[in-house]
């Protein structure tokens, strides 16, 4: 496709007498690495919240493959090929690791909420889910409760239920954080090849992070996007800076 | 004309009454997020204890000293009990009020037998107030509406005009903010779910005399209750208030109107049909009186959470 | 002190074979326990039986919404009642002859009734979580429960409505024994249905909607129309349950919508643990047991079941399995006889406090009952109380130093039994994970 793949037009986002985004405008293009920063407040996780059907903008549209999504609910923006995953590690904490990543692949297989059979007995959508758990390097941790997994293995949980529908659009909200050094090596290493052929819009604090994997960076101050551009053209940008030089002063 | 201005008055006292008790129970459920299923049995002690106690020391003392002891066992049981079972969640919070509403049904039944007890009115009230269309209207009526308007009066002052107000309204609001300011919140709590109990202590010592004081007097009010702080909205007082005078009228002019379904269908032409077909369509108001509020409860809970005036949910 | 119960025991690790070694024995001696119980009983427990089984299903499927989906259904009254009203309805067609359907059947009326008003009711109640959609069920059955007696058509008016087994393959079901087998067999399988439920794709999502709904969202599922599903099968299950006591009672009226029917299934499964998938019927053998054996010696029964369950709820939320399951792990390491001592003390402790509350409840309840009164009255003095066979003297100082001698002793003994079961637990943990290095 031509255009960007992913769009946000003039988003505002008010709760109650706060406006929290005013006037965000975003274009990812299709099968880019494109990370979203700015300080603390400024609303990234609300925009992935707008985008992803949790909120509805209070003004604006968000287009996906220019189809409007704003308004939509969330199920049915993931069935359109995009998918989540969140800052706060969102898993099922009674289930397995296996059946954590089972439940997010078994919809492409038509089963959803059936009742005729145990759900082992599909061996197609057993042997997707192992596939899976190879990818996010979980294999060994197949049986363990997600709820019992150390914190970055949670992580890696959490961006392959991300995968699990199968999305052409991934947003990750923070993937690395909490993380240390090597880990968040290894989480990159894991997003690099996971989102290969695939539109990734990226939330991130860790500098080094986004300078390693992004193609494109917007940043975003209080509610507003103030630049979108390469890498080293952002850290160059004296805007971007202002941005930050002024919060580390304050 | 008569029926409308006595049921009016009587449906107004009885709002007031089921005020009392829904206030701490919307109090208690905004600040603590627990719905205490106990809360219709602090009323029917209430009532009991204002019995044993008049009758060893007359009305007035058992007016001032049910509630203080009422007080007591809501501090009791938020303290040693509620706050024990907190950390498991609000499923275990609810099953604990619940198992407290059985318990304290059947002490009631231990104490004072299965059947009603006869907690009358005072000699120094049961006069008549007034005559209205030939209707001699008993003071005690008037009473038990007095002393509800004394006490939201006295709660609102307290909470609009004192230091200590101020704090339970914003604890009400945000306890993790109020306590990080510094104040002491589970006090708070503890505070206002004594209050709570007390106010509905108040009422059941004041209410028992002229209704039924029954161990099932904490079954037959509690669901109204519920029904009254979800329609005024769960948190609110002023929603309460609301709900309770909406609820109160409404029951009881219900009770004498044999309107039916079929009677209102008669603008369209529909009655005679209506009336034919039989069923649900003939059944009289005053019959069906007890279901309607809980039809309008689900009403609330489905298309309006926040009630009333209640906080979006 | 919480191990394995509420979390993962038999959820993640759906294979029969390894986990539930220990188990799959006890559960095939319960059955045949059950089996063989009746032949060996006097025919009037039977009756009490039957009641346990339709109990704990009427349990199973209160905790299929709990468990599962962590929704608290209030009024599950609802489909339990409607289910009985159901068959006892088709039992009346079939005995005027308008219907021809063998008895053994006849309880999928009221499976059909629990699942069709689940579906209804469920779509309505999922909109709502939390404690609205608690409220929302309770409101759900008080609305039936006041305008049942208004509809006598259906619900028979005060009176209820009554009808007789029909006879079928040259059984007649006129006795208890014929009843309590075809009951048995229903059971058994609605139990193995329940658990083959929680394996099926509904039953899996079922677990992720209580973990984390949201997310289950986020993957592109309808749950709301998945919480439709899951509260009809509860309700289906609820109304089997129903459907079977109906068969069972051949009557049933209007009251069996009241709340206390709702709260049973609720205390039942908590007492029993909840977060344990036989839990529920534990609880309503235990509790029906206890109501059965207890109610013949005293009326305060209901007072010691209140008091039983407050204290599960305080003290062992999870239940009398989830505590059973606790104790699974140093059973496998052979570390439970540790434990033997310290549970023998606490036990004594616990038998001698419960002694010095039935001793003081029982004391003023006589002290407090009418015909005490009224000799109190008559004699112009305070009379002597009869318990156990003994009189005491009212303001004697031996009468009442045995309950405050009993609380002491007990609450003493308590606090010993306490520190060594702690003490015993950490050795047992600690040992555990020194094994695991």
């Amino acid at each position: 496709m031509n255009g960007p793949i992913l769009r946000l037009d003039g988003v505002r986002k008010s709760f109650g007498d706060l406006e929290i985004i005013r006037g965000a405008n975003l274009d990812v293009r299709p099968g880019e690495r494109h990370a979203l920063i700015g300080p603390n407040g400024a609303g990234k996780s609300t925009i992935f919240n707008l985008i992803s059907g949790l909120f509805r903008p209070s003004q604006g549209q968000i287009l996906l493959r220019e189809q409007r999504i704003d308004g939509r609910k969330p199920e049915d923006i993931n069935k359109m090929g995009l998918g989540r995953s969140f800052q706060i590690t969102s898993i099922f904490e009674r289930l397995s690791v296996f059946e954590n990543l089972r439940l997010g692949l078994m919809p492409q297989f038509g089963v959803r909420g059936s009742i005729l059979r145990p759900l082992d007995s599909f061996q197609t959508i057993t042997g997707e889910t192992e596939k899976l758990m190879e990818t996010v390097r979980l294999s060994t941790k197949r049986d363990v409760p997600a709820g019992e997994l150390p914190y970055s293995e949670q992580r890696s949980l959490e961006i392959g239920l991300t995968l699990a529908t199968n999305p052409d659009v991934i947003l990750l909200d923070e993937p690395t954080s909490g993380m240390s050094r090597e880990e968040a090596e290894y989480a990159v290493e894991l997003i690099r090849v996971v989102t290969e052929g695939k539109t990734l819009l990226v939330v991130e604090h860790d500098m080094d992070v986004v300078f390693k994997l992004c193609d494109r960076i917007s940043v975003l101050v209080y509610g507003e996007v103030i630049a979108t551009d390469s890498p080293d053209a952002i850290r160059n940008n004296p805007d971007v800076q202002q941005a930050y030089l002024g919060e580390d002063e304050a | 004309m008569e029926f409308v201005v006595v049921s009016l008055l009587n449906g107004v006292i009885y709002g007031l009454l089921l005020f009392m008790v829904s206030a701490g129970l919307t109090l208690i459920f905004g600040m603590m997020g627990v719905l205490n299923f106990a809360h219709a049995s602090f009323y029917m002690l209430g009532a009991y204890f204002g019995y044993s106690i008049s009758r060893l020391t007359g009305f007035w003392p058992a007016i001032l000293l049910a509630p203080i002891l009422l007080a007591a066992v809501g501090a009791f049981v938020e303290r040693f009990m509620l706050r024990r079972v907190h950390r498991h969640g609000h499923a275990h919070e609810l099953l604990l009020t619940f198992g407290l509403f059985f318990i304290f049904e059947e002490l009631i039944k231990l104490f004072y037998g299965f059947y009603p007890v006869a907690y009358a009115v005072p000699e120094e009230l049961s006069f008549t107030a007034f005559n209205i269309f030939g209707l001699d209207y008993p003071f005690y009526r008037l009473f038990i509406g007095l002393v509800a308007v004394v006490m939201f009066a006295a709660i609102y002052v307290l909470l609009r005009f004192t230091r200590a107000g101020l704090i339970v309204r914003a604890a009400v609001y945000r306890p993790r903010m109020v306590e990080g300011l510094g104040h002491n919140v589970p006090l708070v709590f503890l505070g206002v779910f004594a209050m709570g109990a007390a106010m509905a202590g108040l009422a059941g010592t004041v209410a028992g005399i002229f209704y039924p004081t029954s161990p099932t007097m904490a079954q037959e009010l509690g669901i109204i209750v519920f029904v009254v702080v979800v329609v005024g909205g769960l948190g609110s007082v002023e929603g309460a208030l609301v709900a309770s005078l909406l609820i109160g009228v409404f029951s009881s002019f219900a009770v004498g109107l044999d309107w039916t379904l079929a009677q209102a269908l008669y603008p369209i032409g529909l009655q005679g049909w209506a009336e034919a077909v039989g069923g649900i369509l003939t059944v009289k108001l005053a019959t069906v009186a007890g279901a309607v509020p809980y039809f309008i409860m689900l009403l609330v809970l489905l298309l309006r959470p926040a009630g009333l005036l209640g906080e979006r949910v | 002190m919480s191990g394995l119960s509420e979390t993962e025991a038999d959820v993640s690790r759906p294979s029969l074979f390894d986990r539930f070694g220990f188990a799959t024995a006890a559960i095939l001696a319960a059955i045949i326990v059950l089996i063989v119980l009746p032949l060996v009983l006097n025919d009037r427990y039977i009756g009490t039986l039957i009641k346990m089984l339709a109990a704990s299903l009427f349990a199973l499927a209160f905790n299929i919404l709990w468990r599962q989906t962590k929704l608290l259904s209030f009024g599950h009254a609802a489909y339990f009642g409607l289910g009985m009203f159901a068959v006892v309805h088709l039992m009346r067609a079939i005995e005027a002859g308008s219907i021809s359907l063998p008895l053994p059947l006849v309880p999928l009326a009221g499976l059909g009734a629990g699942l069709a008003f689940g579906w209804i009711a469920g779509f309505f109640a999922t909109i709502r979580t939390g404690t609205y959609f608690a409220m929302v069920t309770l409101a759900i059955a008080e609305l039936i429960h006041q305008l049942a007696p208004q509809w006598e058509g259906v619900f028979g008016g005060e009176a209820g409505l009554s009808s007789m087994r029909m006879p079928w393959a040259s059984v007649t079901f006129g006795s208890d024994i014929e009843v309590y087998y075809l009951v048995l067999a229903w059971f058994i399988l609605a139990v193995a249905a329940m658990y083959v439920f929680t394996m099926t794709p509904l039953g899996r999502l079922a677990f992720a909607l209580g973990d984390n709904e949201l997310r289950v969202r986020f993957l592109g599922y309808d749950t709301h129309a998945l919480k439709t599903r899951v509260f009809a099968v509860s309700g289906m299950f609820a109304g089997l349950a129903g459907g079977l006591l109906a068969l069972a009672n051949e009557n049933v009226d209007h009251t069996i919508f009241n709340a206390f029917v709702s709260g049973s299934a609720v205390i039942h499964t908590f007492v029993g643990g909840a977060g344990v998938f036989l839990g529920p019927i534990v609880g309503a053998f235990a509790l029906t047991l206890f109501g059965f054996v207890v109610s013949d010696a005293t009326r305060l029964w209901a007072l010691y079941q209140g008091i039983i369950f407050v204290l599960v709820v305080m003290y062992a939320p999870q239940g009398v399995g989830g505590a059973i399951i606790d104790h699974v792990e140093p059973w496998r390491q052979g570390k439970l006889r540790s434990l033997v001592g310290p549970y023998l003390l606490g036990l004594i402790a616990a038998l001698t406090l419960a002694s010095g509350t039935v001793f003081l409840f029982e004391y003023l309840a006589r002290l407090f009952s009418d015909p005490y009164g009224i000799q109190a009255a008559s004699t112009k003095a305070l009379p002597v109380v009869e318990l156990f066979s003994i009189t005491w003297p009212h303001a004697s100082p031996t009468t009442w130093m045995v309950p405050v001698a009993l609380f002491a002793v007990g609450l003493l003994l308590l606090r010993t039994a306490i520190g060594r079961i702690r003490k015993a637990w950490e050795s047992i943990k600690t040992s555990s994970l020194g094994a695991e290095e």
